[in-house]
């Protein structure tokens, strides 16, 4: 899954360590969720959103193909 | 071998210094009943009247030093853990990380099925010498069976 995780980090002078840190997972998480190599459980995803101030649908952008849907 | 059977819920670093604790817990037990491994072993080397062999006294004692020793080590290494706040974190944070609690569940469905199979070939062949090896085998598997079994539906009550 496609994320704007890293648009949105660099739009804020974010670091991924501290993304990470306030998210409460580890660096190589965030950049897993960056490169879109995993896809985040519904509470990161929320804990996310919720750090950036913005809805789930804002950052995490769901392909119906890719999904099979 | 990192994290394996670690996984917590900790959501900060009090809950987990608890969990650290409780692990620091099973290291001492680990440490007893290694020492207590190593000691019978002794013991019936020495004074039992069934003598055991020095081959079964050398399995016996270093199986319970081995427990003692990484026990040991495990207990140093939690005891020195709790009083450094940034790496008590970084551990909290490996062992809570959904992304590696995936990993490792992924890594065990291999890990597990190489196991079952060198099992399955090592008691196959070893039951031609030994015909006991096949029932070691047989409850093996089913103990594994069962277990699955119950976890199973109790993960799907709890879900």
């Amino acid at each position: 899954m496609q994320t704007k995780i890293q648009e949105l980090r660099k739009e804020r002078k974010i670091t991924q360590s501290e993304l990470a840190d306030a998210v409460n997972v580890t660096r190589q998480t965030i950049i897993s969720l960056e490169n879109g190599r995993y896809n985040a459980s519904l509470i990161l995803a929320h804990k996310i959103a919720q750090f950036f101030g913005v809805t789930i649908e804002d950052i995490f952008i769901f392909n119906e193909e890719e999904e099979n849907l | 071998m990192r994290g394996l059977f670690c996984g917590t819920t900790a959501r900060n670093n009090e809950e987990y210094r608890k969990v650290v604790k409780r692990r620091m817990l099973t290291m001492t037990i680990l440490i007893i009943v290694g020492i207590a491994t190593a000691v019978t072993a002794y013991m019936a080397f020495h004074h039992s009247t069934s003598a055991i062999s020095d081959h079964t006294l050398g399995i016996y004692s270093g199986v319970g030093f081995g427990m003692a020793a990484s026990g040991l080590f495990f207990l140093i290494r939690d005891f020195l853990l709790l009083r450094n706040e940034a790496k008590l974190k970084q551990q909290r944070l490996e062992q809570t990380d959904e992304r590696l609690a995936q990993i490792r569940d992924l890594a065990l469905k291999p890990a597990l099925f190489t196991m079952l199979f060198i099992l399955f070939t090592s008691c196959l062949i070893g039951s031609i010498f030994y015909p006991v090896l096949i029932y070691i085998l047989l409850i093996t598997v089913w103990a594994f069976l069962i277990v699955y079994i119950i976890a199973t539906r109790y993960y799907s009550r709890k879900m």
